[in-house]
């Protein structure tokens, strides 16, 4: 009899816990709305506010990515031919590029309506949320994958019609790593940024 | 006489259904998987990719040794060899959309899941295709997007948005025959519809009213798409100066579609071209600074629009 309360106990905990976690499609949801009234506040009209809008965005972005995941999906079996420095480097480098092309990207939106879909279950820690923009003449289909990591969603991945950041950036590195070194990368992207 | 007409009618609520039905479970089993990435709700390690596609790592959840699966895009399909001391990394063989069981892998002993495929292409005309590239490059900037930006001034976009469905109109034959081909009986007869609707209600083509009011969005298909859906990988890549990135069998499938689309057919040669060109400008004008910005987040673009392109077009084969 006992064991059959704690049984009941342990169930009634753990379906809590899934219950309190927040879902995949409202993580998203959430960040992507707090994007968006950044882009629409008018507080932050015009040129002189542009700089505090991208620093804005840019603090949403960090707590709505997972950027060590990217890299290391990014770089794939390379990961490992990184050694720890290079590794946080390569972070942070691969950070700002992204932030860097994506915030500017972001800035020209004008009041498209993004639905979100659905979210899919891909694995235990990884699912799919599913958005599509409406944009002027096409349907511009956004999925985002996010991971649990430390008892919170993180995107990692980032795919539009049906071409997936991770994936793209990983035939990149993998085209330069042919002929490189990860120090010769670093490079790159440390050029990259600066010229940015 | 009523007889006659009785038993047409039936014969015909009978075939359709039958037909429909048909289709459906072809389209059906066109959606099983054929690469060991559609197998995996999650695809594994890829441990090495080569121009022939890529080879993934799993164990398999009924306790079956670990599998090397590699997938031979020439003959479309994937082969399973055994593999002594496969590195174990997660997951077993499941349907997409179950949940895969996330292992720990022995590289470093972090789960490396990868989540990407070998999206690769045999490039063997690197030098080549990176000429054009550079040439498409320059023409946009050079020439098409300010020919773009000053259409754009000058067209209010509901009259570029009708242009768009006039041309988009004009290109059924492409995409009913492709989706005949393909054995997509619904979505043909969805195109027929469209055609007809848009062109008598619908203007000639200039307003999409099948799309806005009837929900019957354009089922795009192409005829590289139908070879792709058959089975026939892309070959080698190529870019085209003006057209753009493509491959082998996109390029046979481009000259299809040339064949099925109207404006083709029109005499002299340079106002076909003329039409064509204006169709890409117009369409352009919705696209201005998509280019732009992916080149700018690019570390090398020619690889990241390669990439981009093989992505692309591996997602519309699926669909």
């Amino acid at each position: 009899m006992k064991a059959f309360f704690v049984a009941i106990f342990i169930l009634l905990f753990t379906v809590s816990l899934a219950v309190s976690a927040a879902s995949p499609l409202n993580f998203v949801q959430v960040h992507v709305n707090n994007v968006l009234d950044v882009l629409k506040d008018p507080s932050l009209k015009g040129e002189p506010m542009q700089k505090a809008k991208k620093e804005r965005i840019r603090s949403i972005s960090e707590k709505m990515f997972d950027f060590t995941e990217l890299s290391r999906r990014a770089l794939a079996n390379n990961w490992s031919a990184l050694n720890a420095v290079q590794q946080k480097e390569f972070v942070d480098l691969f950070k700002e590029v992204l932030e860097d092309a994506y915030v500017d990207r972001i800035m020209s939106y004008s009041n498209e309506k993004i639905v979100f879909q659905k979210e899919i279950s891909m694995s235990e820690k990884t699912s799919e949320v599913q958005t599509v923009i409406l944009a002027r003449k096409a349907e511009i289909p956004i999925n985002y994958r996010v991971i649990m990591k430390d008892g919170g969603w993180r995107v990692y991945d980032v795919v539009i019609e049906g071409v997936s950041l991770v994936s793209n950036y990983r035939s990149q590195f993998r085209d330069i790593l042919k002929t490189k070194s990860p120090e010769d990368l670093i490079e790159v992207l440390r050029k990259k940024v600066n010229r940015a | 006489m009523k007889i006659m007409a009785r038993l047409i009618c039936c014969f015909i609520l009978l075939v359709w259904p039958v037909l429909a039905v048909a289709s459906q479970t072809y389209e059906a089993e066109q959606l099983q998987p054929s690469s060991p990435e559609e197998m995996l709700a999650e695809p594994l390690t890829v441990m090495t990719d080569s121009a022939s596609g890529g080879v993934a790592v799993v164990q398999d959840a009924v306790d079956r040794a670990p599998v090397i699966v590699r997938a031979d895009n020439n003959i479309g399909g994937y082969q399973e060899q055994p593999a002594e001391n496969a590195v174990i990394v997660a997951g077993f063989f499941s349907r997409p959309g179950e949940p895969v069981k996330e292992g720990t892998g022995k590289r470093n002993g972090d789960d490396a899941v990868e989540d990407g495929e070998a999206d690769s292409i045999a490039d063997p005309l690197y030098p080549w295709n990176k000429l054009m590239y550079h040439f498409n490059d320059k023409f946009y900037f050079w020439m098409l997007k300010p020919l773009t930006q000053g259409y754009k001034a000058v067209a209010p976009e509901v009259v570029r948005i009708g242009v768009s469905n006039f041309f988009q109109n004009l290109t059924t034959p492409v995409r009913f025959v492709s989706n005949l081909l393909q054995l997509r009986i619904e979505r043909a007869g969805r195109e027929f519809v469209r055609f007809i609707v848009n062109s008598t209600i619908g203007v000639a083509g200039f307003m999409d009213i099948a799309k806005t009011r009837h929900d019957l969005p354009p089922q795009d298909a192409d005829i590289g798409q139908t070879l792709g859906r058959y089975g026939i990988g892309h070959g080698i890549y190529l870019v085209w100066p003006f057209l753009g990135p493509s491959s082998l069998r996109d390029t046979v499938g481009l000259a299809g579609d040339h064949l099925l689309n109207p404006v083709s057919y029109i005499n002299p040669l340079e106002t076909s071209i003329a039409i064509s060109a204006y169709d890409e400008v117009n369409e352009t004008s919705f696209y201005i600074g998509d280019y732009e910005a992916i080149k700018k987040a690019a570390i090398d673009p020619y690889v990241s629009f390669r990439n981009a392109y093989i992505q692309h077009r591996k997602k519309i084969v699926r669909e």
